[in-house]
């Protein structure tokens, strides 16, 4: 997984986009494993802490919360299953963890459609504009805008 | 009636109990070198930004802790439910042993199999780890250290586990004796011409025979080879009058049995009948509360206590559940008592802790914290091996009937033992989850706690159902999710 693909994501994301990035990231690490055996134990224990993101930034006093903690607490031991698991059994708990954030990332990408014109999480972070910019060549490229203050007082 | 209330003040007294925990939860961070150990893991820079943050916010971090010991908890679990299967593999194979239908080949494949389980089990608990501790080597559990109040540089005792029940204090006992192995002292007959006549020698059920004409050193030839194969130690030179068998592990369960035919039990001195090994013998004092200088017996530790000695293995049992499992390095002890002083018995103690080095700060207040013990997992706590000056040697035979009769008590104690651990994990997650659940403004709500969900169709139904809740509840869902922070985000990729 490429960090310098998710750093100006997450910098641009509304609160709701990086709980859709903490799912990708996490499918994304046990896709890595189940893709490469050496890698596999790595790549369960990174999408263990992601996961781990995922429920300690749960506010479990509302209902909804309550019931993805519920399946995360799940998924967790299905991970952990995995870590230590043998031959086709430690694959299908891979794939069943894999399968339950999917469907669930689904949801929140619903979500994500309406709710459009949220501020970005991250306080100060500079605005991006992708698209054609005046440039020799007209090439398609981005524009980060770092001359504002963003907020700072000096 | 008119109960008096202000509910306003109420409010605020809540309120203001929010905050100190959540204080209080970011000191603990702060102080635990949780989550703030490496930079690595954690950059320095995001743990003080996510201190600030959180603060300004009002996000919900006393669960945080929490969360943590549930993830490690997961952890510890997950390798136990693989030892576990692992175990009941091998008490099929003990049981599959235990027929007299099996030949020597069948066996000696079992005996391959239950070999590399029980090394993979070693693996399962070098391995696991959360946050660099080792979770299953005892590093998680009680602190306690053994002490021989003599001079003596190597260990004598290794103390296995200690029951939560155990008070903190010091134990003392003497050892009387290590086990002892089986041992006999055979002639070696003056075979000038070779033996006078066929005949066979049967030890623990494995027969050897001997020819006509064969020499000495062909009788001994095959009683090596299937010496190995019944855990007994042959001892040998060449040009000796005599030669010994000892069983390679001591206790009353290892025995030498002896059949044959009759002359050849008279040239090598023997008589039928079986040779038993002895378990260890100690005697306990008590257990000392030594916080004020002197010591003050703790009589609780007195009420209807007993021990019960496997070869080398001691579990000493006291009213309550208390338990405390010890085992002698018998060949150290050999080593030490061989050429006096000193002699046996041997003035021992064993200093108890009151916690293991596991608190999880789940409170605001001092008496909030759970001491989370794991005590050690691995292979010789189960009864699988032991270390001898060292060096591993296995406790399980497939390779005799005795043999898998004895593998099958030992995988079930091994089974009972896991469980017990299990059950205990368990316990703690409970208590975690309550504390995650139930702060006080959740207990306002008559929520119900949900159950941990059991099976896989019961999982994928609850994860639809959470997606039908994010989807149509949006609002509320964000708000329940989304308190996230980037730099977090971040140093997973790291």
């Amino acid at each position: 997984m490429n960090i310098d693909d998710y750093k100006l994501r997450i910098a641009q994301a509304t609160p709701l986009q990086l709980v859709i990035i903490n799912y990708e990231m996490a499918i994304g690490y046990i896709d890595e494993a189940l893709k490469n055996e050496d890698g596999f134990e790595r790549g369960i224990s990174k999408a263990r802490e992601s996961l781990f993101l995922l429920t300690s930034s749960l506010d479990l006093k509302i209902s909804v919360a309550q019931d993805l903690y519920t399946v995360y607490e799940y998924i967790g031991r299905l991970l952990t299953s995995a870590l230590f698991g043998k031959g086709a059994r430690r694959a299908k708990a891979a794939a069943d963890s894999k399968s339950m954030l999917e469907e669930l990332l689904e949801g929140w990408l619903t979500v994500n459609e309406s709710e459009a014109g949220a501020t970005s999480a991250e306080a100060n972070a500079p605005q991006v504009f992708a698209g054609l910019t005046y440039t020799r060549g007209g090439e398609l490229s981005e524009y980060v805008n770092q001359n504002e203050n963003r907020g700072y007082k000096a | 009636m008119v109960i008096a209330h202000n509910l306003p003040a109420m409010i605020v007294h809540l309120n203001m109990k929010k905050n100190d925990r959540l204080m209080s939860a970011s000191m603990q961070r702060l102080g635990s070198g949780y989550r703030i150990n490496s930079a690595k893991d954690d950059p320095a820079g995001t743990a003080i930004s996510n201190k600030l943050t959180f603060q300004v916010s009002g996000l919900n971090r006393a669960s945080e802790n929490a969360t943590h010991g549930v993830s490690m908890i997961q952890t510890a679990d997950g390798a136990l439910n693989e030892i576990h299967n692992m175990l009941q593999r091998m008490r099929e194979l003990a049981v599959q042993a235990a027929n007299d239908t099996n030949t020597v080949d069948d066996r000696k494949k079992m005996q391959t199999e239950i070999e590399q389980l029980t090394d993979e089990i070693t693996a399962i608990t070098n391995k696991t780890e959360f946050n660099k501790l080792k979770v299953l080597n005892g590093e998680a559990g009680r602190v306690n250290e053994s002490r021989y109040l003599g001079v003596e540089d190597k260990k004598l005792v290794s103390p296995l586990y200690i029951s939560d029940t155990v008070p903190s204090g010091t134990l003392r006992y003497d050892i009387v004796s290590p086990a002892l192995s089986a041992g006999l002292t055979a002639d070696v007959p003056a075979w000038a011409a070779g033996a006078p006549n066929d005949a066979r020698l049967t030890i623990n059920g494995l027969t050897i025979d001997v020819f006509q004409g064969d020499s000495f050193d062909d009788f001994m030839k095959r009683l090596m080879n299937v010496s190995s194969d019944l855990n007994i130690d042959v001892g040998y030179t060449a040009g000796a009058a005599d030669f010994t068998l000892a069983t390679t592990m001591a206790g009353s369960k290892h025995k030498i049995d002896i059949t044959g035919s009759d002359w050849l039990l008279a040239d090598l001195g023997l008589t039928e009948g079986v040779t038993k090994g002895a378990d260890a013998v100690i005697d306990i004092d008590g257990l000392y509360d030594m916080s004020s200088g002197t010591p003050v017996r703790i009589t609780t530790f007195d009420s209807n206590r007993f021990y019960q000695a496997d070869g080398n293995l001691i579990n000493i049992y006291a009213a309550n559940g208390q338990m405390i499992k010890l085992f002698l390095q018998g060949d150290n002890v050999n080593a030490l008592v061989s050429a006096p002083p000193p002699a046996l018995p041997l003035d021992m103690e064993l200093r108890i802790e009151a916690y293991g080095p596991i608190m999880l700060q789940i409170g605001p207040n001092y008496n909030q914290a759970m001491s989370v013990q794991i005590p050690a997992v691995n292979a010789e706590v189960l009864g699988l091996v032991e270390y001898r000056d060292g060096k591993m040697s296995r406790l399980l035979s497939y390779l005799t009937v005795e043999g898998a009769w004895d593998a099958i008590d030992k995988c079930e104690d091994a089974i009972q033992f896991v469980s017990f651990v299990r059950s205990k994990l368990g316990a703690y997650q409970n208590r975690l989850e309550q504390t995650i659940r139930s702060l006080e403004v959740a207990s306002e709500n008559t929520e119900i706690a949900r159950s941990r969900i059991r099976d896989t169709d019961m999982a994928f139904e609850m994860t639809a159902y959470s997606k039908r809740n994010v989807m149509f509840q949006a609002g509320l869902a964000i708000l329940g999710q989304a308190n996230q922070r980037p730099q977090q985000l971040l140093s997973i990729m790291q």
